[in-house]
């Protein structure tokens, strides 16, 4: 194997196309596309187990770029159904200030209304992470009845059923991407 | 330091590993994790104030570099939900609109219906509710600009008869049934 170093590429036009920071060297994306529904995740986070993914950085100094995009519902007393971004099993600074008896998360779960075959709305986060590890990274989204009074979700669905002809039934990504820096 | 002039990189089974045009020079992001309220009444520009944390400056290695910015938010309408909106701008200005029906008159902002997005509003929920919105932006139009290009987002209701929420719900932030998220806006410079 051949291997170039060099601290920058240009064109023959003295364009700057490749630097040491900001090149895209790894991308790694897991698909998923099987409906979940029914379940209640009670108060403590537990893990969305579809939704992960793992990255292996080739330097402690580069980021990884994390992008959810997914769909879903819930049900119930939804009113506290947080998800949050996980690195290797622990929860990401990712997540918002509260205060008080208020939870804190990076997003809420979609809730669609009286509607049982409402809109499965997308949900995700972005987020520029600094492993500080050439380890592998996994990455999870965790999800919470915050208040523990009920609530259950679903992925990739409504929360009505899948075979009705009203139904919409989505697919969802986890995209990871190592950025040198 | 090293310098290589080339088109291309292949790789030594011909695989194209680097191209002249696409290439990721460099990737900035802001996190907002606090809560902001803003309503119709507060907003000075555009009808729309500022989202505190979402705004984020690139500087360019190069003026033919375009960009790629990235907006994932989390928020809430109220009510009165009808024109709760969201508007990228760049260096204070609209980059990424739609084409109202008011186009001439943007500045005024209790008849242009010029947007980026919307603060989704459920009329079904309760005051709960947080929804996610966000865009992907790919902003071919500043390749001249080379110094500090600053991207951000701002928020308001825009005919000034609700208010909008960041990162929280329309009820509050500190009470067991609510919940404070987080958001984010990452630009990525594109050769």
């Amino acid at each position: 194997m051949s291997t170039l170093k060099v601290n920058e590429v240009q064109t023959t036009a003295s364009k700057r196309i490749l630097t040491t920071t900001g090149g895209v060297i790894n991308v790694v994306q897991q698909k998923i596309t099987a409906p979940w529904f029914g379940y209640g995740p009670g108060s403590s986070y537990v893990k969305v187990t579809p939704l992960t993914c793992s990255i292996k950085p080739t330097s402690t100094s580069n980021k990884i770029l994390v992008a959810y995009k997914f769909f879903g519902g819930s049900t119930g007393n939804w009113d506290r159904l947080e998800y949050q971004l996980y690195r290797n099993g622990s929860a990401s600074s990712f997540t918002g200030n509260a205060s008080g008896s208020g939870g804190q998360a990076t997003g809420k779960w979609f809730y669609p209304g009286s509607a049982d075959i409402g809109m499965s709305q997308a949900m995700g986060l972005v987020f520029l992470d600094s492993p500080s590890s050439t380890s592998t990274v996994t990455y999870d989204i965790y999800i919470r009845d915050g208040n523990n009074d009920g609530a259950s979700f679903s992925l990739n669905r409504g929360r009505g059923t899948t075979g009705t002809e009203q139904e919409s039934n989505c697919a969802s990504s986890v995209t990871l991407m190592e950025i040198t820096a | 330091m090293s310098e290589v002039v080339a088109r291309q990189l292949q790789s030594t089974s011909s695989n194209i590993i680097l191209n002249n045009i696409g290439g990721i020079l460099q990737v900035v992001q802001s996190v907002k994790t606090d809560t902001q309220s803003i309503s119709g009444s507060s907003a000075p520009a555009y009808g729309l104030s500022l989202v505190t944390g979402l705004s984020v400056t690139i500087s360019k290695t190069s003026p033919s570099s375009k960009t790629l910015v990235i907006v994932d938010m989390r928020g809430a309408g109220t009510g009165s939900y009808n024109r709760q909106e969201w508007v990228l701008m760049r260096n204070g200005e609209p980059c990424f609109i739609g084409q109202g029906q008011n186009q001439v008159d943007y500045q005024n902002s209790a008849v242009t219906n010029q947007t980026t997005g919307r603060f989704p509003v459920n009329t079904d929920a309760t005051p709960t509710n947080i929804c996610s919105t966000g865009c992907w932006f790919y902003d071919t139009e500043i390749q001249e600009l080379q110094d500090n290009i600053t991207y951000a987002v701002y928020g308001g209701d825009r005919n000034g008869d609700s208010t909008v929420f960041i990162n929280r719900n329309n009820q509050g932030t500190t009470a067991s049934s609510e919940t404070v998220c987080a958001s984010s806006i990452t630009v990525l410079e594109i050769a």
